[in-house]
């Protein structure tokens, strides 16, 4: 067994941040990026120069080159071009979002045309890459959680997204059942738990019941257009019109001040979950008409903040309310509460689903990491074969097929524990009917249309007969992933036909490698660029060394053949590590800097061995 | 130093310190001044007004100046004016301003009522300076109430259906029918702006106004416009709720919105009027002009004096206030040298001031008088054009002014003498290698006349000069840039927002090649605002 395949990564792959962890001997942990931070923006820029940025870099230069950078394509990845909420986040983001031949979205970019899928990749091989780096060998197994609500179109994403990114995903799980695995559940007896997700750009929450080792979604809901920068968009905006209110200047209109805002008001939010002020402090903000630059400086309190953001609050509050009635359940049976997500850190926040809930919520684990934990957990219990915290997750929707008169028949209910596999025997509606078209759905409307087609097949080949005599059976299969397969057979004839609803995987075979081989083009390039930049700075200290001893050298050595030809070659080496330096190359530079640590050996042993014996 | 230019410089650092609050100081220079000129009407009447005005003399802050500190009234923060520069510090009074032109600029008054009637409504309100009056606050008749408690929030659209079994269940079909609330900027900010915008009575002065008479301001337009969302998206959904939560989202704002403010037009020539346009006193204030230049400038407002013979002596400048403008033409009577310190757009009278009716608004400059509001920082490129100003500025021996304007615009052809002259200017910094103070003069001829040939080519010249000199200091762009002094003490320098954006991505790890990327400036640029920080020593590289 090679080294990597003992070990799985967690990976969440949030709409704002992403976390990527591993199995620590019995613990969970996280994996830190190259800046030190334990999560990475979900964010991915395209520079003028072609160069990709992912994660802090992007998220820095976000606001300034905002036609350019990608975020939260997490709300795109595995819907199509029709969906309606296509438009909706058309309308909040700068980037373009275009469609494709399959009924697709594309974002397009500097004359490209990205899939959500993609860009999901892109953010998965820069974490894959932070693994690899912090671990020190290669990592291709992973577990990836997505939200409950995602449908089986946009799991196939995110596992095609991870496929591109180099990663064999082991099995896609819901955030809330990696959490609730984080904190430990599963394991005790039978509860009934509450996943309160606020992350940076969306709100969820699941109601679990936990049924010896089963993770059964109840209910889940939430807003995708609600989290942490909502709220810091209200700090921008208070900022903002107290600089207008005494300046008289738009900062909203400069990108630089808009960017510093940004910032700011997202260190503030932060800061006070842990004290009750803050100051912001943007020195040099903005240039005026009158040609002076001008400061902001504020002190925001927790109170303040509280107010401006109470009605937010409030939607999370409602949306809990909501999704507790949906699964007929009282706040006073729920037995834990589980914060998930950094806004979840927010003392008013928790003070409210206490006031909610009739009890404080369990707050044991890092909010911003525990799905991603959860997910490791899980990733070693697959590989171990464990049973005792293996997931037997539940479909998130009804899925179905469409019968006579525009109906949907669902096959198997919603939140049926999953694998699980369901039958059902339908006859032809027509007299002679030798074919039947399956329209396979997902979703909990009566009314066919008005749920989501995963795919359709033809059964063809059936005997001509009166309407009502044929029978045919239909099967549904839904995999540990949430991968659906449907089948449909001739009783009479045996004839059958199937199809694996991979339909959402719109990208074909050929684009999917291209991708791959891109962002492994990518990940190679950042590695040998960073091996460069980590020679050339040993080189460089080497040179620095050589050159101050050198005239000390040439002084004791001048008289030698020997020295001069010791000069000679020195200064040879120096010459072709300038060049290697300049021209970037790698191999010249690795090539040399073993001559060059021996020339400085040989270098400082003269000037020791000069003094020594006393000639200096 | 000549007894007058000793009286002068007297009367403007008690200026000074009256400005910052140091009362005694500024009493002790003037009694000076009237133990050399027992004669000088100024310190007189300064003296009078210290009397009147602060019987006590305490060496506290005049309330409305520190009300118009723009960080709130803080201790630390005395080093600042109202108009956000920084200002010496109250405890030094030996403080000598030396090459930063505004840091000796006198504190100036609230710059007009309605500022005022603002602040003593935010003294009266907002204690520690929050916005939280309450539903029939007379400030916001009609405005919704701005911080309600959370159980008070929903107004009346507020609606929330939900979604059904699962909420995302429908997902395609899933259109989120929660109606939020409009935002705070939508429901509360525009009210605001319109109450101060269109309901305060500009001529009302409820506060006393201890530093003479204030301006009446009419009010900037761009602000009702500027605070309805252009954005096209803001338009498509007039709640305005979702359109403006992305942060990132600034191309959701038309182009020309964002730029308007920063790109104005050029006009089609090249006038003295074009000294006032509001690009040339944008970002990037350049550091002083070297000696050369300045040389040249002061043989200019030398010429100018020289001219202005019936300019009456600060003596018999009676009826100003310390804080009058008109007061501070007596600049022009003193050595160049401070003469360049002091010149700012607001020594030329304010059409609309009443102790200044006995001279006329040249024609050709009233619209750019019209924008000088409030002070600015005398940048090199303002004293550049003040100096050039005051050429065109000829006494009128009938109703002899504090200074006049020639009643037909300048001929055609000075402006190319103005242009010949920054351009030889430009040529001796080449010549002395001074090619940053060399930029701001061909910046100057190339705003006056873009498609000049020879400063086209001069820039060029320069620009590749200081390349190389940038690459020469920056060789290794995977340097990393630090932090070499407390934030706090930023602001005491003169600094642009390029640079204080710049500044506020130092993080100890980024490296010049990442701040390329994160700013999404041009190297030049970057390089040479790293090239000023480090000259500056705020920033140092390892």
């Amino acid at each position: 067994m090679h080294e990597e395949d003992q070990f799985t990564i967690g990976i969440d792959l949030g709409t704002t941040n992403s976390c990527v962890t591993f199995m620590d001997g019995n613990r969970p942990r996280v994996i830190p990026n190259r800046s030190g931070y334990s999560t990475t923006p979900s964010i991915v820029a395209f520079t003028n120069k072609g160069r990709r940025l992912v994660g802090q870099l992007a998220k820095r230069q976000a606001v300034v080159n905002s036609a350019n950078t990608i975020y939260a394509s997490k709300r795109l990845i595995g819907r199509r071009w029709d969906s309606p909420l296509r438009a909706r986040i058309q309308e909040i983001v700068p980037y373009q979002l275009s469609g494709d031949m399959g009924g697709g979205i594309r974002i397009d970019i500097q004359d490209q045309h990205y899939s959500p899928e993609e860009i999901g990749s892109i953010v998965l091989a820069e974490l894959k890459l932070v693994a690899e780096e912090y671990l020190g060998h290669s990592v291709t197994n992973a577990v990836i959680t997505v939200p409950a609500y995602f449908n089986d179109a946009q799991r196939q994403a995110t596992k095609d997204a991870g496929r591109m990114a180099g990663l064999e995903v082991l099995r896609i799980i819901n955030e809330p059942t990696a959490a609730a695995l984080c904190y430990g559940f599963g394991k005790q007896n039978n509860q009934k738990i509450a996943v309160y997700d606020l992350g940076g750009g969306t709100f969820d929450i699941s109601i679990l019941e936990i049924n010896d080792g089963v993770f059964e979604v109840l209910s889940t809901a939430g807003d995708t257009f609600l989290g942490g920068e909502d709220f810091d968009q209200r700090v921008i905006e208070w900022l903002v019109f107290s600089f207008a209110k005494e300046h008289k200047i738009d900062l909203r209109k400069n990108k630089m001040a808009l960017q510093r805002l940004k910032e700011a008001s997202e260190n503030a939010r932060c800061e006070l979950s842990s004290v009750t002020e803050t100051e912001i402090n943007l020195p040099f903000l903005i240039t005026d008409n009158q040609g002076q630059t001008l400061h902001l400086r504020k002190v925001l309190t927790r109170e303040k903040l509280e107010t401006l953001t109470a009605d937010l609050i409030d939607r999370t509050i409602q949306i809990c309310q909501n999704t507790l009635e949906e699964a007929y359940i009282s706040p006073e049976e729920i037995d834990e509460v589980l914060l998930i997500g950094g806004m979840s850190r927010m003392p008013k926040i928790q003070q409210a689903i206490t006031q909610h809930f009739g009890h404080p919520p369990n707050r044991g684990i890092h909010p911003d990491e525990a799905v991603a934990l959860g997910a490791a957990v899980q990733g070693a219990a697959l590989l171990e074969e464990r049973t005792d915290v293996l997931l037997l997750d539940v479909t998130p929707h009804s899925l179905g097929i469409m019968i006579a008169g525009g109906f949907y028949q669902i096959l198997i209910e919603q939140n049926t524990t999953v694998p699980c596999s369901h039958s059902h025997i339908f006859t032809t509606v027509k007299d002679y009917q030798t074919q039947v078209k399956i329209l396979v759905l997902q979703g909990e409307s009566s009314r066919a249309e008005e749920n989501e087609l995963l795919g359709e097949f033809v059964l063809d080949g059936l005997r001509p007969a009166p309407r009502g005599e044929v029978q045919v059976e239909v099967t549904f299969s839904i995999s540990a992933d949430g991968i659906v397969s449907v089948s449909a057979r001739d009783l009479e004839t045996n004839q059958q036909q199937s199809i694996l609803v991979t339909a959402t995987s719109r990208l074909s075979e050929e684009e999917m490698r291209r991708i791959i081989e891109e962002n492994r083009d990518f990940a190679l390039e950042a590695k040998t660029s960073e091996e460069f930049e980590r020679q050339r700075s040993v080189a460089e200290q080497d040179m620095q060394h050589i050159l101050d001893l050198l005239p000390q050298v040439q002084e004791i050595v001048s008289n030698s053949s020997f020295g001069q030809e010791a000069l000679g070659k020195a200064e040879e080496i120096i010459l072709r590590t300038e060049q290697a330096i300049e021209e970037e190359n790698l191999m010249v530079l690795a090539s040399v800097l073993p001559a060059l640590q021996r020339t400085r050996k040989i270098f400082r042993q003269i000037l020791d061995h000069s003094l020594n014996s006393g000639r200096m | 130093m000549d007894k007058r230019a000793q009286l002068i410089a007297l009367l403007e650092k008690g200026l000074d310190h009256f400005g910052q609050g140091d009362l005694d100081t500024a009493k002790q220079n003037w009694l000076q001044v009237l133990s050399l000129d027992p004669s000088n009407e100024k310190a007189k009447e300064y003296l009078q007004y210290l009397e009147t005005e602060y019987p006590g003399n305490t060496n506290a802050i005049p309330e409305a100046l520190e009300a118009d500190l723009p960080f709130q009234s803080q201790d630390h923060m005395h080093a600042y004016t109202q108009s956000g520069q920084a200002h010496i510090p109250v405890h030094d009074p030996h403080h000598v301003p030396d090459d930063n032109p505004w840091l000796s600029h006198p504190s100036t008054p609230p710059e007009n009522n309605w500022q005022a009637t603002e602040l003593e409504l935010e003294l009266e309100h907002e204690p520690n300076g929050e916005w939280n009056p309450s539903g029939d606050d007379f400030l916001r008749p009609n405005a919704q109430e701005w911080s309600p408690s959370p159980h008070e929030t929903a107004p009346p659209q507020q609606t929330y259906e939900y979604q059904g079994p699962n909420g995302y269940a429908q997902d395609p079909q899933y259109t989120p029918q929660y109606d939020p609330p409009a935002s705070h900027a939508e429901t509360m900010y525009p009210s605001y702006l319109d109450y101060n915008i269109e309901s305060e009575d500009l001529s009302r002065s409820p506060i006393p106004e201890p530093l003479g008479p204030a301006q009446p301001v009419e009010p900037e337009q761009f602000l009702e416009e500027d605070f309805q969302d252009p954005s096209p998206a803001a338009q498509h959904n007039p709640s305005g709720y979702q359109v403006n939560y992305s942060p990132y989202n600034t191309e959701a704002y038309p182009q020309d919105v964002l730029t308007s403010r920063y790109e104005p037009t050029k006009p089609p020539q090249a006038d003295v009027s074009a000294y006032y346009r509001e690009e040339d006193i944008l970002p990037q204030p350049p550091p002083r002009p070297k000696p050369k230049i300045r040389e040249r400038l002061s043989n200019q407002a030398d010429t100018a004096q020289s001219s202005s013979a019936n300019i009456p002596s600060v003596e018999n400048n009676k009826g100003h206030h310390p804080y009058d403008s008109s007061a501070q033409h007596t600049s022009a009577q003193m050595p160049m040298e401070s003469t360049l310190n002091y010149i700012t757009p607001n020594k030329t009278k304010h059409p609309q001031s009443k102790s200044g009716d006995n001279f006329s608004l040249p024609p050709w400059a009233s619209d750019a008088f019209k924008k000088t509001l409030t002070p600015k920082p005398a940048s090199p490129k303002s004293l550049a054009k003040e100096a050039f100003a005051e050429t065109y500025i000829a006494p009128n021996n009938d109703n002899p002014p504090l200074v006049a304007a020639p009643s037909n615009p300048p001929p055609a052809d000075e402006p190319d003498d103005e242009l010949e002259l920054l351009l030889s200017g430009a040529e001796d910094l080449i010549d002395a290698r001074d090619y940053s103070g060399a930029m701001e003069l061909l910046e100057l001829c190339l705003d006056s006349s873009p498609h000049h040939g020879k400063a086209k080519s001069l820039v060029q010249k320069c620009e590749q000069q200081l390349a190389s000199q940038y690459q020469e200091q920056f060789q290794d762009l995977d340097m990393i840039p630090k932090m070499d002094c407390h934030p706090d003490q930023l602001t005491q320098h003169r600094l642009d927002h390029q640079a204080g954006f710049v500044i506020s991505q130092l993080d100890g790890h980024t490296s010049i090649q990442d701040l390329l990327l994160i700013t999404g400036l041009e190297e030049f640029t970057l390089l040479r605002i790293l090239s000023q920080l480090v000259d500056k020593n705020l920033v140092s590289l390892s």
